[in-house]
C-alpha cells in the first residue's frame, strides 16, 4: 500500500480522498442548507479546501505524481481568498442596506 | 491490509488520551484539588486590569472588516513570492521579471486602496 | 535555462498578443482613473474601447495563422481565434453600451478595468491549454463579474443579484475544482494536450472517477452557464444589474465558459466522447424546457432576457451532447455550429438589452407594458427591438433562424432526433413570449402621449451596429461560415 509519513504511520491514499469526498459533502450540505450568509460563504471554502486536498493528495500519492498539483493549490488558495474577500465585501455592502446577513432576507427580486 | 489496521490502533490511543487529559484535568482533579472562595470582585471577566465596561456581544466597526480583507488579499499573494524566493538560483532572470510584474501588479492594488482612502481610519 | 535574449525573441509575445494588450490597457486605464479624478471620466472608457480594437486587430491577425502555443500554456488555433475575436468584438459592444451612463446615472469608475479585466480572464478562457490557466481565467471572469453586478452598491436590487451571482458562482468553482482534482489524480497533468493522450486510458483504468470527473466538471460550469438546474441566480443578477452588465452576462460570460467547456471535455474525454456525453444532452433537453416555460408568465423585461438567456444555453448544449454520437470527422460541424449560434446570440441579445434600456429609462420601470405604443415613439427601436426578437425566437431570414437550422440539421445528421424535437417544440413555446412583446410595440395606446424615446449617440451606434450584424449573419452566413469552415480546428 501507497504510504505517506514515514514507516512508522503510513497514511494510505484512500483515507485522504475520503477525507477530501467528507469535507466536501459537509460544505455542500451546509451551503444549500444554512441561513446565515458567513457560513455559506464558510462552507463554500470548505469544498474548496477539499478539492485542494485531493489535489495535494495526487500530487504526492497519484497515478503519475507530479508537482502541478501543489502548484495548482497555491492558485487555488489565492483564488479563493480572492472570491471571499469579494464576498464579504458585498455581505458588508448588503448589510448596510438591509441590517441583516440571513439568506431568507434576499427577497427583494419577485416574480 | 494487517499492518494496516495496527498502525491505527496509535491513532486510536492518541485519540482517547487526547480526549481523556483535557477532560480529567479539567472536569474532575481541577475541582477537586483548588481552593474555592469565591467572591464578587474575582467572578468579574478580566479586561487587563480595567473595568470591565459594558457586554461582550458589542458590533465591531465595519472598518475592522475593510483592514482584515486588505490584509487577507496582500497576504496571500505573498504565497506566490515564498516557492519563487526557494527557487530563486534555478529560475534566473525571467522569473525575476515576471515577479517584479507580478509586484508592480500589486504596487497598483495598493494604490487603488491609498487612493479610494481604504487606509484612512474615520 | 532561458536567458535575457533568448525570452525577449520568443514569439509567444505574440501567442499572448490579445491577452497582454487587453492586461496593460486594463492597468493603464485603472491607474489614469487614479491620477484623474474629477468630471466626466468616460474618455476612460474610450481608451478601453480603442485597446479592446487593437487586441482585436491582433486576435484577427491569428485567423489562419499557423497553430502555435507559449509556454505550453496559451495557444493559437482556430479555436481560440474564433471565441477570441467573440469575446473581443462583445467587450467592445458592452463597453459602448456603457457610454449611455453619464450624469446621476453613471456607474462607478471602476466597472470599465473590472470589464477589461474580466475580458483577459475570458481571453484566458478561450485561449488557454493548462488547467490551473483554464480555471484561474474562469475566477478573473467571475469575481470580476460578482463586482460588476453589484456596481450600483446603494442599490439594494444590485447588491442582492451580486451577492446570489457570488454564492452560486462560488459553489460552482468550488464543483469545477473537485472535478479537475480527480482528472488529475488519474492522469498526473494539468495540461490538456497530455490530458489528451492519456484520454482512453485513463477510461478503461478508472471508468468511475472519469465520469464522476465529467460530471462534476459540467455541472460545476452548468452553475457559470445558468443551465438549469443551476440557472437560480440567473433572473436576479441579471434584473439587479445595470443594463450594460446584464447584456454582459448574458453574451461574454456565457461565450467564454462554453469555450472554456468546449476545449476542456474535448481534450480530456476525446477518446470515450460516446461514453460520457449524453449527460450533456440530458442537461440541454431540461435547461431548454424549463427555460422557455419559466419565462411565458414573465412580466419584467430584463427576467425575461434573463430566462431567454437560459433556454439559448440550452440550444447552444444541444452539439456538446452531439459530440457523444458523432466521430471526429463530424466535429468541424459541431463546432461551427456552436460558434455561429454564439455569434447570433451575442448581437442579438446585447441589441436586446440595449433596447430594453432604452425603454426603461424613459418609462423608469422594467415592466413590459412599457413597450406599448414604442412603434409609434419610436419607429426605429420598434423595428430594431422587432429584428432582435424574431432572431431569438429563430424566424427565418434571422442570425437566430440559420443558428437553430444548423443545430436542428446537426441532431438529424447524428442520429439523435429527440433532442432536435425538444429544440423543436420548445422554441415553438419561446414564439409565444418573444412576438408577445412585438405585440405589444405595435399596439396602439391613445392615452400615451406621443413623446418621442431619446437616444443617446452610442446607444443608436449600438443598436444599429446590432441590427447589421443580425441582419449580416441571417442574410449573408458566408461572411461568418466561410471563415470558420476554412479554419484549422485542432484536437
Amino acid at each position: 500500500m501507497t504510504g505517506l509519513g514515514g514507516p512508522l504511520f503510513p497514511i494510505p491514499t484512500g483515507s485522504l480522498l475520503a477525507l477530501g469526498a467528507l469535507l466536501f459533502c459537509i460544505g455542500l450540505f451546509g451551503a444549500l442548507t444554512r441561513k446565515n450568509l458567513i457560513i455559506v460563504l464558510v462552507s463554500i471554502e470548505l469544498m474548496l479546501n477539499a478539492a485542494n486536498i485531493n489535489l495535494v493528495t495526487f500530487s504526492r500519492l497519484g497515478v503519475n505524481p507530479s508537482l502541478s498539483g501543489q502548484v495548482f493549490s497555491l492558485f487555488t488558495i489565492t483564488v479563493a481568498a480572492a472570491e471571499i474577500a469579494v464576498g464579504l465585501a458585498l455581505l458588508l455592502a448588503i448589510f448596510r442596506l438591509r441590517r441583516s446577513s440571513e439568506v431568507q432576507d434576499l427577497n427583494v427580486h419577485k416574480w | 491490509m494487517f499492518q494496516y489496521w495496527n498502525d491505527y490502533f496509535f491513532v486510536v490511543l492518541f485519540l482517547l488520551l487526547g480526549i481523556f487529559l483535557p477532560v480529567a484535568a479539567i472536569w474532575v482533579l481541577g475541582p477537586l484539588l483548588r481552593p474555592k472562595h469565591p467572591t464578587v470582585a474575582k467572578n468579574t471577566p478580566y479586561e487587563s486590569g480595567v473595568e470591565p465596561v459594558g457586554d461582550a456581544h458589542v458590533r465591531y466597526n465595519a472598518r475592522y472588516y475593510l483592514f482584515a480583507l486588505m490584509f487577507v488579499v496582500f497576504d496571500v499573494e505573498t504565497l506566490f513570492l515564498y516557492p519563487w524566493a526557494a527557487s530563486f538560483h534555478q529560475l534566473g532572470l525571467f522569473a525575476l521579471t515576471e515577479m517584479l510584474m507580478f509586484i508592480l501588479m500589486l504596487v497598483i492594488g495598493l494604490a487603488y486602496a491609498w487612493r479610494k482612502k481604504v487606509l484612512e481610519w474615520s | 535555462m532561458p536567458n535575457t535574449i533568448d525570452w525577449l525573441h520568443q514569439p509567444y509575445w505574440m501567442t499572448m498578443g490579445p491577452l497582454l494588450t487587453l492586461v496593460v490597457t486594463a492597468f493603464l486605464v485603472m491607474v489614469l482613473e487614479l491620477i484623474f479624478r474629477n468630471g466626466d471620466r468616460r474618455w476612460l472608457t474610450g481608451i478601453s474601447m480603442l485597446g479592446t480594437l487593437v487586441a482585436l486587430g491582433v486576435a484577427l491577425g491569428h485567423f489562419n495563422a499557423q497553430p502555435s502555443q507559449a509556454l505550453n500554456t496559451v495557444v493559437i488555433d482556430a479555436f481560440s481565434s474564433v471565441f477570441s475575436v467573440l469575446i473581443l468584438i462583445t467587450v467592445f459592444l458592452v463597453l459602448l453600451f456603457t457610454l449611455d451612463y453619464k450624469g446621476s446615472n453613471r456607474l462607478a469608475a471602476e466597472h470599465t478595468y473590472l470589464l477589461l479585466f474580466a475580458a483577459v480572464g475570458a481571453l484566458a478562457m478561450a485561449t488557454a491549454v493548462d488547467l490551473v490557466t483554464l480555471y484561474v481565467g474562469l475566477e478573473l471572469l467571475s469575481i470580476a463579474s460578482y463586482v460588476l453586478v453589484a456596481v450600483r452598491r446603494k442599490s439594494t436590487h444590485s447588491v442582492e443579484g451580486g451577492i446570489k451571482y457570488m454564492l452560486m458562482g462560488a459553489l460552482g468553482s468550488a464543483v469545477l475544482l473537485y472535478g479537475i482534482s480527480f482528472i488529475y489524480g488519474i492522469s498526473g497533468t494539468t495540461n490538456l494536450m497530455s490530458l489528451s493522450a492519456v484520454a482512453v486510458t485513463m477510461y478503461t483504468t478508472y471508468p468511475a472517477i472519469t465520469v464522476l470527473g465529467f460530471v462534476l466538471m459540467l455541472f460545476g460550469m452548468g452553475f457559470k452557464l445558468s443551465l438549469v438546474p443551476f440557472h437560480m441566480w440567473t433572473p436576479d443578477a441579471y434584473a439587479g444589474a445595470p443594463s450594460a452588465i446584464s447584456s454582459f452576462l448574458a453574451t461574454l460570460s456565457k461565450s467564454a465558459a462554453f469555450a472554456m467547456l468546449l476545449r476542456m471535455l474535448l481534450f480530456i474525454f476525446n477518446g470515450v466522447a460516446d461514453k460520457v456525453f449524453f449527460w450533456a444532452g440530458i442537461l440541454a433537453a431540461i435547461t431548454m424546457v424549463v427555460g422557455n416555460f419559466i419565462a411565458l408568465p414573465q412580466r419584467n423585461m430584463k427576467r425575461l432576457l434573463a430566462f431567454s438567456s437560459v433556454a439559448q444555453a440550452g440550444y447552444i448544449l444541444v452539439p456538446f451532447a452531439l459530440i457523444g454520437a458523432s466521430t471526429v470527422q463530424d466535429w468541424p460541424s459541431l463546432f461551427d455550429s456552436i460558434s455561429f449560434y454564439l455569434f447570433a446570440y451575442t448581437f442579438m441579445t446585447v441589441g436586446a438589452f440595449a433596447v430594453v434600456h432604452i425603454v426603461s429609462e424613459q418609462k423608469h420601470t422594467l415592466d413590459s407594458d412599457a413597450l406599448i405604443g414604442l412603434y409609434h415613439r419610436s419607429p426605429w427601436l420598434a423595428v430594431a427591438l422587432s429584428i432582435f426578437m424574431l432572431s431569438l425566437a429563430g424566424m427565418p431570414l434571422t442570425a437566430g433562424f440559420l443558428g437553430k437550422f444548423y443545430i436542428f440539421s446537426n441532431t438529424v445528421q447524428l442520429h439523435t432526433p429527440w433532442l432536435g424535437i425538444v429544440l423543436f417544440a420548445t422554441s415553438v413555446v419561446s414564439f409565444y413570449y418573444y412576438l408577445g412583446w412585438l405585440r405589444k410595440v405595435f399596439q396602439h395606446n391613445p392615452e400615451e402621449e406621443r413623446v418621442a424615446v431619446p437616444i443617446s449617440l452610442p446607444m443608436n451606434t449600438l443598436v444599429a451596429l446590432c441590427v447589421v450584424l443580425t441582419l449580416v449573419l441571417g442574410l449573408v452566413p458566408a461572411t461568418l461560415l466561410h471563415p470558420l469552415l476554412n479554419a484549422h480546428w485542432v484536437y
